[in-house]
């Protein structure tokens, strides 16, 4: 059998006494986009923050291409090709948007530096209007594009979104759903943590919902849809 | 008044301003090192007059005992180099969960510890050192200056591009800037915090040690002169808004300054009441320092 992209199994984690996830089982295959769906609180970040390495998970496994990432400090997990887009985007304010894709890239040829930065530029044109403009001046929408680039300079094989819709006008997260689902590719999958259902929905092929720190429905995504505690709780009824 | 009288007025005014810069140049380069080091790591750094006085004494005793200068020099800024390195390695790297307020303290008992080891080695006594040229005076509205001065007031100036060219156009400079701004999201892109806060405190001890190292034939060092020194260049760094290395560096020629006039208006004894009364004045109504004229925005 061939290992999936990011093999989660019987994940707990948490913070001090708390224990936020009690035994979590997903999969990420690659050039797939796949959502989280749950309330706030529900764990969702928890388990980005564990496959990332900010969390240690204090049972389970965590594999990525087959190998053991969970004793793994974060910066050896960012070098293995997780790349992080956290939640409320976290462009470097001062620095500019050139520097911030820089930052992405750091450790490339400059060859493939070179080319990574022509495709993010190509892919978000408004951040190559605004290249030596101050990260923190951007709008929301647009440090998001910058968040996901700097991710994307990295040549990630699994990047992590954390609530890319919060905080952005209806327009602007139509715009950053549409990039978000061209992201997955050949060699890359997206885990995508989303507390609005409609637009992981719209993104996603195939999505889990995390209720109070345990899956309780997963599959593909238009039968979630039809899901009567998915309708319930998390789509708007009309 | 009369004409003569306010010529002369001008002329003491001028040679203020002239001491006043001059001095300030040395706590402008103690001040370039403590801004650096808080800006990538959020500690302020109450060794970095140590690191001063370590190099001024390294380079005055390897001198005077017959080496080059030049050799001298290297010799300081090495042993200084290696020391901020250490203090980092050993002191601030194992301590970095207890959060940056408690990391100053440890700062405050390695300048301690530093005074005392420097006091074992090298003895009480000042260690003096020639000025860089022979017989060079110069004399400027009516003040006679040392040369040494405008080796000092270089160095300051150099050591302030090299640090701007090193934040901003350098990859390890931009990865030290990301790493200030964000920890978190920097640790996320594969950065090491620990490794910037090596680097910055290595830069950071080197400026010192150039500080130290020009200084030496002005004010002899001995042991203890790195504690005033450190706070007068924190001072030069609040003034200058702990942000930027032209900041730290006006902040260090207006302390001079002030330093200047007061001891020249009023009287020496007053002086570092003056210049401290100052940093407490700029904490209480500007703590972002008196360059920081509007903040970043941060989303």
């Amino acid at each position: 059998m061939i290992e999936p992209l990011l093999r989660v199994t019987g994940l707990v984690a948490g913070y001090g006494r708390i224990e936020a996830l009690h035994g979590v089982d997903l999969v990420v295959n690659t050039s797939e986009v796949v959502c989280l769906i749950g309330r706030n609180g529900a764990g969702k970040s928890t388990l980005l923050k564990s496959i990332a390495g900010l969390v240690r998970p204090r049972r389970g496994q965590i594999l990525l291409d087959g190998r053991e990432i969970g004793g793994w400090p974060v910066q050896r997990r960012a070098r293995a090709g997780v790349a992080t887009v956290p939640e409320g985007r976290h462009v470097f304010a001062p620095l500019s948007v050139h520097d911030n894709l820089l930052l992405g890239g750091r450790g490339q040829p400059a060859g493939m530096l070179a080319a990574s930065l022509d495709d993010v530029y190509t892919r978000f044109p408004r951040l190559a209007g605004r290249r030596r403009q101050a990260a923190g001046t951007l709008s929301g929408g647009e440090q998001q594009m910058l968040a996901i680039g700097r991710a994307l300079m990295a040549g990630p094989e699994l990047i992590l979104l954390d609530e890319p819709s919060l905080g952005l006008a209806p327009r602007v997260m139509a715009e950053v759903a549409e990039i978000i689902s061209a992201l997955a590719g050949a060699e890359t999958g997206v885990l995508l943590v989303e507390q609005n259902a409609e637009v992981a929905f719209r993104v996603a092929r195939r999505g889990y919902l995390l209720e109070r720190g345990r899956i309780s429905a997963s599959g593909p995504t238009r039968v979630l849809r039809g899901n009567a505690r998915v309708r319930e709780a998390y789509l708007s009824k009309d | 008044m009369s004409e003569r009288r306010r010529g002369e007025l001008v002329d003491a005014a001028l040679s203020y301003v002239l001491i006043g810069l001059a001095d300030g140049s040395t706590y402008a380069v103690a001040g370039l090192g403590i801004s650096l080091l808080y800006q990538v790591t959020g500690i302020i750094n109450f060794a970095q007059g140590d690191f001063v006085m370590l190099g001024g004494i390294t380079y005055a005793v390897t001198a005077g005992a017959g080496a080059p200068k030049i050799a001298a020099a290297v010799l300081a800024l090495t042993v200084t180099a290696g020391v901020g390195a250490l203090m980092h390695v050993a002191v601030l790297a194992p301590a970095r969960k207890a959060g940056p307020d408690r990391l100053i303290i440890l700062t405050i008992g390695a300048s301690l510890l530093l005074q005392g080891v420097a006091l074992m080695v090298f003895g009480a006594e000042q260690h003096p050192a020639e000025p860089f040229q022979e017989n060079g005076e110069l004399r400027l509205f009516g003040t006679f200056l040392s040369s040494q001065y405008l080796w000092c007031a270089g160095a300051t100036l150099l050591a302030a591009v090299a640090v701007w060219l090193l934040l901003h156009r350098t990859g390890w400079g931009r990865a030290m800037r990301a790493t200030a701004a964000d920890r978190e999201m920097a640790r996320l892109m594969g950065l090491s915090p620990l490794r910037m806060g090596l680097m910055a405190m290595v830069v950071a001890a080197l400026l010192a040690g150039l500080g130290g190292i020009v200084l030496a034939p002005l004010q002899p060092p001995d042991p203890t002169v790195g504690v005033p020194l450190g706070l007068k260049g924190f001072t030069a760094a609040v003034l200058g808004g702990l942000a930027s290395p032209f900041g730290a560096v006006a902040g260090g020629l207006a302390v001079g300054v002030v330093e200047a006039f007061v001891t020249g208006l009023v009287s020496s004894g007053y002086r570092d009441s003056i210049v401290y009364g100052l940093l407490v004045l700029v904490l209480l109504i500007r703590p972002g320092g008196l360059t920081a004229l509007r903040k970043t925005a941060r989303v």
